[in-house]
């Protein structure tokens, strides 16, 4: 066999065990980074040493150090305050109690993992929707789809945001001009839909009210929650002058992550069993994968019937990359998608001479929003569904797909318009 | 005669490596079939059964794949030989569990 064949192969049984979810994600990124190296090595694409540098560190690094930073803003308790003390002082009853709800969903995950917005979001939602018998699943499954939609606020608010970001040298400025506007654009639409169909199959939806005691209940300590909000306020400006001062975005992440473990007052050890640490093991492995199939020319090969795709849609390229991207990530984890397709949108723009950037975008946000195409292929959607079930609500397949996905579709479309609307502005 | 007894000798080999091989695979293949019945005992997971299954001769492809690159020379014809038989074994259940699993989908959806 040739190595172009047993990448190949390769590519077809991660690809496969991905869709199928038969084994946890991990696992199959390891599989395939195992096989990747035995097999780059045996057939001399690489030398064992040069694997360390396969792996992405840069990433790697900038996503553990994020992610303990999100969890000791979290563990303080911020979060669940901010909502309930806006919900206090606003006073608000009936729709706009669910427009809130979808604002928070896209805020927190602009500055927090996807995750945890959603185990608070969900939590709140149940307990504003179930006394007063409304049905909660559709406001919790939209929730879930604003989740992701929140992920493009910032480089460090999603994973493939964070993974393009630093690879492609994409700036939080950069992020803050194009993908705040969008945001707003995306909860727009989002909240006509939510009005327009979904409100109107929801039974008592206007009798919603939020009465809340005291906000300040949910901090455990005002001192631990103004310290640490502090510290990653600094965290975050730090990230947006990385480049100004000459360090590395992992670097000053971990910077404020010392910071946080001093001076915080949290316990180090509660923050650091709490981490996801799937995430960074995951891009490691996927990482060297995909650089294998690189090194292989399994990714020329793939480009190449891309490359054709998106020559034959002319100007539309960006907006055809971007449904695909979405499409993809509906199917297979979004980290994956950017894995895979970063490399190939180089390898396009190379050969065919063309502008990179607005693909990267595509990439992006695809992935990001993609995902909530199907109940499957977002983990907070997918949450938001195991959380509600677990409290009576059950959010089939069927369900999803009849009222939330096409909402999902429909941010999709908006999105390729609008990043075709940057091209033609030269922004892009 | 010489030839003849060579020969036979050479059959007999031929055919105890085989019988080798093919119990080693299924008995590998009853292991695996074991643990596809216990995770795919509903009919409805039949889809994961069948991507299994494809999955698993994916790797027992590449697992050849991966001792003939190592294995060059003479010396490795035999082994290569042992390996391919026992492996071939195996893809023949888990072909056969991969018809059936799709007979049983198909007529599960005419029904």
């Amino acid at each position: 066999m040739t190595p172009i064949e047993t990448f190949s192969l390769i590519f077809l049984a991660t690809i496969l065990l991905l869709i199928s979810e038969i084994e946890y994600k991990v696992i199959v990124a390891l599989l395939a980074a195992i096989f990747s190296i035995y097999f780059g090595v045996s057939y001399g694409l690489y030398g064992i040493e040069d694997v360390y540098h396969m792996m992405d560190m840069e990433t790697v690094l900038f996503i553990v150090a994020s992610l303990i930073l999100f969890e000791s803003l979290n563990e303080t308790g911020f979060f669940k305050f901010l909502s309930l003390l806006v919900f206090k002082k606003l006073r608000l009853k009936g729709l706009f109690v669910v427009y809130v709800l979808l604002a928070f969903a896209t805020l927190f995950s602009g500055i927090a993992e996807n995750t945890i917005t959603m185990i608070i979001m969900t939590e709140i939602t149940l307990s504003v929707f179930t006394p007063r018998r409304v049905d909660p699943r559709a406001t919790v499954a939209l929730e879930g789809v604003m989740s992701n939609v929140g992920g493009l606020l910032l480089p460090i608010s999603s994973i493939p945001g964070l993974i393009v970001a630093t690879r492609k040298n994409i700036g939080a400025e950069e992020f803050l001009i194009i993908g705040t506007p969008l945001i707003f654009v995306l909860l727009g639409v989002s909240i006509l839909y939510y009005r327009l169909v979904l409100a109107r199959q929801e039974l008592g939806i206007e009798e919603l009210q939020v009465v809340v005691d005291d906000p300040w209940k949910t901090v455990e300590n005002k001192s631990v929650l103004a310290r640490s909000l502090l510290i990653f306020s600094l965290f975050i400006v730090g990230v947006l002058v990385s480049d100004n001062l000459g360090f590395t975005p992992s670097y000053v992440a971990f910077f404020f992550v010392a910071l946080m473990f001093m001076f915080s007052g949290e316990d180090p050890r509660r923050i650091l069993s709490k981490i996801s640490w799937d995430v960074p093991f995951f891009v490691a492995c996927f990482s060297i994968f995909v650089e294998s199939l690189d090194r292989a020319g399994v990714l020329t090969l793939v480009g190449s019937y891309l490359e054709l795709l998106i020559s034959a849609s002319n100007f539309l390229g960006s907006f055809v990359f971007l449904l695909i991207s979405g499409i993809f990530a509906s199917v297979i984890t979004n980290i994956s998608v950017v894995l895979l397709l970063l490399p190939i949108v180089d390898k396009i723009s190379r050969t065919g001479g063309l502008n990179p950037h607005p693909l990267y975008w595509s990439i992006i946000i695809g992935s990001n929003i993609g995902g909530g195409l199907t109940l499957y292929g977002s983990l907070p959607v997918l949450l938001s569904a195991s959380l509600a079930e677990k409290e009576g609500h059950k959010i089939g397949f069927g369900f999803y797909e009849k009222r939330i996905a096409p909402i999902v579709f429909l941010q999709l479309l908006v999105s390729g318009f609008y990043i075709l609307l940057l091209e033609i502005l030269g922004v892009l | 005669m010489m030839v003849s007894s060579n020969f036979t000798v050479g059959a007999w080999l031929f055919v105890m490596i085989f019988c080798m091989a093919f119990d080693l695979g299924f008995t590998v293949y009853k292991y695996v079939k074991r643990r596809f019945d216990e995770i795919y005992s509903a009919e409805s997971v039949l889809p994961k059964r069948i991507i299994h299954g494809v999955v698993y001769l994916i790797f027992l492809v590449l697992a050849y794949e991966a001792i003939r690159v190592r294995a060059e020379g003479e010396l490795f014809t035999g082994l290569l030989f042992l390996v391919y038989t026992a492996f071939s074994a195996i893809a023949i259940f888990i072909v056969v569990d991969i018809v059936i699993s799709i007979r049983k989908l198909r007529r599960k959806r005419a029904a």
